[in-house]
C-alpha cells in the first residue's frame, strides 16, 4: 500500500510513513529485517526494503544473496557482515515486534494512523488520514 | 383385282400390325417419359437436397486450408474455450502459437481462433485494455515509490532508515509488515 499512501499523503507533508518490521513468517524474514537494519547502517535500509519486499527471490534470503545485494548496492561488506553475525539490531526487532502486538497488531500487512488501526485498503488509509487531519485542526 | 384385295389386305394387315407395334412403342414411350419424369424429379429433390446441405455448412475457411473434420472441431472449440477462460488478447494469443504447428488440425484451429478473436474485435480490445491497466497498476506504484524515496532522499524528507516523510508531520502511518 505504501506508494499510493507515500503519494497521496506524504509528499504533501501531511503525513508520514513509517514500516515496522512485524516477523511472523520465521527464520528467513527475520534474517532479512536483520539484514535491512544492518544496510540501513549504511544508509541503504530503503534499497534493502524494496529488494525483499519488491524484487526478492528465494536466493536473496541466504547469507550468499544477502551479501551479494549489500555488495551489489556498494556497502562496506567487512561492516555489514559483523553486523549481522552479532546480530546487531536483534533487540531493535524485538521491541519493534513487542510493540506491535501491544499495539494490537496480529498479522500483515496492518495499518495504523496515529496508533489506530484502520483498512489496509488505500481508501481506507487516506479517509482516516483526512479524519485524523480534521481531529489535529480542532 | 383379288391379287390387288390380297394386297391390300396384307397392307392392311401390316399396317394394323404397325399400328400394334406403334402403340406398344408409344405406351413405351409414354412409360419411359414417365420414368425419365420421376427421374429427373428425383434428380431434382437430389440437387435441392444437396444444395440445402450445403448451405448448412461452415463457412468455407477464407484462408483455404483444408476443412476441419468434426474432431478437429472439437479441438477447435476446447482450443477457444480455453483461450476465452484465461482472457488473452488477440495478440497474445497470436503470439504464442508456434510457428510451425504440430499438424493441420492445429494449424486450422489457431487461425480459426485468430480470425474469429479478431473479428470479434470489442472482446478483444476489452481484454487488451484490461490487461494494460492491470500492468499499469503492476508498475506505477513501484516506479512512484522510488521516485518518492529518491525525491525524499533530494529533499531531505527521509528522516530514518524506516520513515518516510516529514519528521515533523502531524500525521503518523505506520505499517506492519513482513518482507516474505
Amino acid at each position: 500500500m505504501e506508494p499510493q499512501v507515500i503519494h497521496e499523503a506524504v509528499r504533501s507533508g501531511l503525513a508520514r510513513y513509517e514500516y515496522r518490521h512485524f516477523i511472523i513468517f520465521g527464520a528467513n524474514s527475520e534474517y532479512a529485517a536483520l539484514a535491512t537494519e544492518c544496510a540501513g547502517d549504511q544508509g541503504a535500509w530503503w534499497e534493502f526494503h524494496d529488494e525483499y519486499l519488491f524484487e526478492a527471490q528465494a536466493r536473496t534470503f541466504t547469507r550468499a544473496g544477502t551479501i551479494a545485494l549489500a555488495e551489489r548496492e556498494g556497502l562496506d561488506l567487512e561492516q555489514f557482515q559483523h553486523c549481522l553475525d552479532t546480530q546487531a539490531h536483534a533487540q531493535r526487532l524485538i521491541t519493534m515486534q513487542e510493540q506491535a502486538i501491544a499495539s494490537g497488531v496480529r498479522g500483515t500487512p496492518t495499518i495504523t494512523v496515529n496508533g489506530r488501526i484502520v483498512g489496509s485498503s488505500l481508501q481506507s488509509i487516506l479517509d482516516a488520514v483526512a479524519e485524523a487531519s480534521d481531529r489535529s485542526k480542532e | 383385282m383379288t391379287h390387288m384385295r390380297r394386297r391390300l389386305a396384307s397392307q392392311l394387315d401390316m399396317g394394323r400390325l404397325d399400328m400394334g407395334r406403334l402403340d406398344i412403342v408409344r405406351s413405351h414411350v409414354v412409360r419411359s417419359a414417365a420414368i425419365r419424369s420421376a427421374g429427373l424429379t428425383a434428380l431434382l429433390v437430389g440437387i435441392v437436397i444437396l444444395l440445402s446441405g450445403c448451405g448448412s455448412d461452415p463457412a468455407p475457411d477464407p484462408t483455404g486450408q483444408p476443412s476441419a473434420s468434426q474432431g478437429d472441431q472439437a479441438q477447435q472449440d476446447a482450443a477457444l474455450s480455453y483461450r476465452a477462460g484465461e482472457s488473452e488478447s488477440v495478440e497474445t494469443v497470436a503470439s504464442e502459437q508456434p510457428s510451425s504447428p504440430a499438424s493441420p488440425s492445429e494449424q486450422s484451429a489457431t487461425e480459426q481462433s485468430a480470425s474469429e478473436q479478431a473479428a470479434s474485435g470489442q472482446s478483444g480490445q476489452r481484454v487488451e485494455a484490461s490487461s494494460g491497466s492491470a500492468a499499469e497498476s503492476q508498475s506505477e506504484p513501484e516506479a512512484m515509490l522510488a521516485n518518492t524515496i529518491a525525491e525524499g532522499h533530494r529533499a531531505g524528507l527521509v528522516a530514518d532508515r524506516h520513515i518516510v516523510g516529514d519528521p515533523q508531520a502531524p500525521i503518523v502511518i505506520t505499517e506492519y509488515s513482513d518482507f516474505l
